[in-house]
């Protein structure tokens, strides 16, 4: 193409190019646009196409070609990149994608859940015929109030207020899923590994405490919030195992397909995990240490909300009064 | 905020040295995007982290003294001593939220950018070349969590050293790399009708000479000569010989040829 060729044709299309590059700037802006705007941008896109051909066999190489490429480029990430409605993709996702992802994964979960009670049994076993391993579980401070029959989380509201301690323990219960479910990278041998360490812990807790007759009382703290907050754990590491299942027998896939498509499907528990982990804090810092809570209301809070998660998860609650 | 390496970032073309993500769009147009590298991402990361520290700094820093004051305490280290948990959480709690949120705030809010990654001129997209999803952004920044390990992102840097498209574990986990972005704006769009339709330089000239300008500054005083020299060789430009050693005074030539205020 000749150089007055190449600055007539520009001259001619770069206000065109610009005013595409202000309708780009303007919808990244801009949530809801007008139909004119975006046919001007559907339009400007067909004749980008052909500016960018015509670039590329005239000026192969060119900063105008690279420049057109690049216009192109954001112009069709404009117009084909996915929606993002925020809500009707939570509704979506929280009405049939996490039931969906809980049904595939309950073998997982079954396995996982399994995996826990029996790391548990083993810390139950281990502390109750070796008493001296208590100090593998508790801290000199826990062993010698528990000694002196005081529990650890006896007056926990006089040292933190509920509200504090609520967001400790959100913080706290949420970091440990998303590592327990994120480990699952490593082969899912990291999400073995933290699952049973966390049943060991609680076995091997409870039974310190029952050497001292106090395991009752340890009971009646745990209960309320417990019957979530180990649920979720198990959800966060049966995602996690599936994780490592995908990495170790890919199927038709690559390992990394498999692992993306992996995290993709067992993350959706993820998004059950968060909000049902947030409600076992409050009950945890609200309910759990404050005396006034008979062991059958405990019970009873602790049913509840566990029933409501489960529910949500498989989907029953929103059917719930729908006849299905 | 613009910065020079802002600026100058969306003029850097992608080399034969880059590995290229190529994306075929609904219209079967095959397009070519230069995939990050380690150093790119080193460097976003390290401007990131410099800004989130300090932001974080400042809120200790200026809401613990705030708060200090008024409470009537000596200091900061008094006031989280002796004013209770509520103190501790409101001097703690944002600066931790600022710190551990700003990637996943920041990538959603900026479509795949943070503000060390404009600096950069990089930014996240998945394996089509597109503006990221929420939910793969989410993803990306809760496998933080496994690249962090064991201190200083040691996992997801030698996870990236051996990945074909030098990606951490959060991106594979997420189908998201990073790439060089070309900008399209104003001046972009004046600097490439320069290029192409001066009479007096041909394309590569103009685009060689633009270069030269972009680079200046981050080139070492003989190179910036040496270049400057080649190129006025190339053009058989005579003038200035006696001051070809001169760097200011070559500079200011260069970007008077550049402005068209001089004819090449």
């Amino acid at each position: 193409m000749k150089p007055e060729a190449v600055e007539h044709w520009m001259r001619s299309r770069a206000e065109q190019w610009r005013d595409l590059n202000g309708l780009l700037d303007e919808q990244r802006d801009k949530r809801d646009q007008d139909i004119g705007s975006l046919r001007r941008l559907v339009q400007g896109f067909r004749a980008l196409a052909r500016d960018l051909s015509l670039a590329r066999s005239a000026l192969p190489d060119s900063r105008v070609a690279r420049y057109i490429e690049t216009l192109f480029l954001r112009t069709h990430d404009a117009i084909y990149r996915k929606p993002q409605a925020l809500w009707p993709s939570l509704k979506s996702m929280y009405l049939y994608e996490v039931p969906a992802a809980t049904r595939r994964l309950r073998g997982v979960i079954l396995a996982t859940a399994g995996w826990f009670i029996l790391s548990g049994i083993a810390g139950w076993l281990l502390v109750w015929f070796n008493p001296e391993l208590e100090s593998l579980f508790a801290s000199p401070g826990m062993i010698d109030g528990v000694q002196r029959g005081e529990l650890w989380t006896d007056d926990l509201l006089n040292v933190v207020p509920s509200s504090i301690l609520s967001l400790q323990l959100m913080t706290n219960n949420i970091s440990v899923s998303l590592f327990a479910f994120a480990l699952g990278a490593f082969y899912g041998v990291g999400t073995i590994y933290i699952i049973g360490l966390n049943g060991l812990m609680l076995g091997g807790i409870f039974a310190f405490t029952a050497q001292y007759g106090m395991a009752e009382r340890l009971l009646s703290f745990v209960f309320a919030h417990g019957v979530v907050e180990l649920s979720v754990i198990v959800l966060a590491g049966a995602a996690g195992i599936q994780l490592g299942e995908a990495l170790i027998r890919p199927g038709m896939r690559t390992r990394v397909a498999a692992f993306e498509y992996a995290v993709g499907e067992a993350g959706k528990l993820l998004m059950l995990v968060a909000p049902a982990l947030v409600g076992a804090g409050l009950i945890e810092g609200y309910v759990s240490p404050d005396d006034s809570y008979s062991m059958q209301l405990r019970v009873t809070i602790g049913l509840c909300y566990g029933f409501l998660v489960w529910a949500a998860l498989t989907g029953r609650l929103w059917r719930f009064g729908k006849g299905a | 905020m613009t910065t020079d390496a802002q600026a100058q970032a969306p003029t850097t073309p992608a080399t034969e040295l880059d590995e290229q993500l190529t994306i075929q769009s609904a219209d079967a147009v095959e397009l070519e995007l230069a995939i990050v590298g380690i150093g790119g991402r080193s460097f976003a990361f390290i401007i990131d982290w410099h800004i989130r520290f300090i932001l974080a700094l400042a809120w200790f820093l200026g809401v613990g003294s705030l708060l200090s004051v008024a409470s009537g305490y000596a200091d900061i280290q008094k006031a989280l001593e002796l004013g209770g948990n509520l103190f501790a959480m409101l001097i703690w709690l944002p600066a931790a939220v600022i710190y551990f949120l700003y990637h996943p705030l920041l990538e959603m809010l900026m479509k795949g950018r943070t503000p060390g990654k404009r600096m950069a001129g990089i930014r996240i997209v998945d394996t089509q070349g597109r503006t990221p999803t929420l939910s793969a952004l989410l993803i990306r920044n809760v496998f933080r969590l496994v690249d962090g390990l064991p201190a200083m992102y040691m996992l997801g840097f030698c996870v990236a050293m051996f990945t074909p498209r030098s990606v951490r574990i959060g991106d594979l986990a997420a189908g998201t790399l990073l790439v060089y972005e070309r900008r399209t704006g104003g001046d972009e769009l004046k600097r490439v009708m320069d290029i192409s339709t001066r009479d007096d330089l041909t394309p590569t000239q103009r685009e060689f000479l633009d270069d030269i300008l972009a680079r200046w500054f981050e080139l070492t005083e003989d190179t910036r000569l040496e270049l400057a020299d080649r190129f006025l060789r190339g053009l058989g430009d005579e003038r200035m010989v006696a001051e070809r050693k001169n760097v200011g005074v070559m500079h200011s030539y260069l970007k008077k040829l550049a402005a068209g205020e001089l004819s090449a």
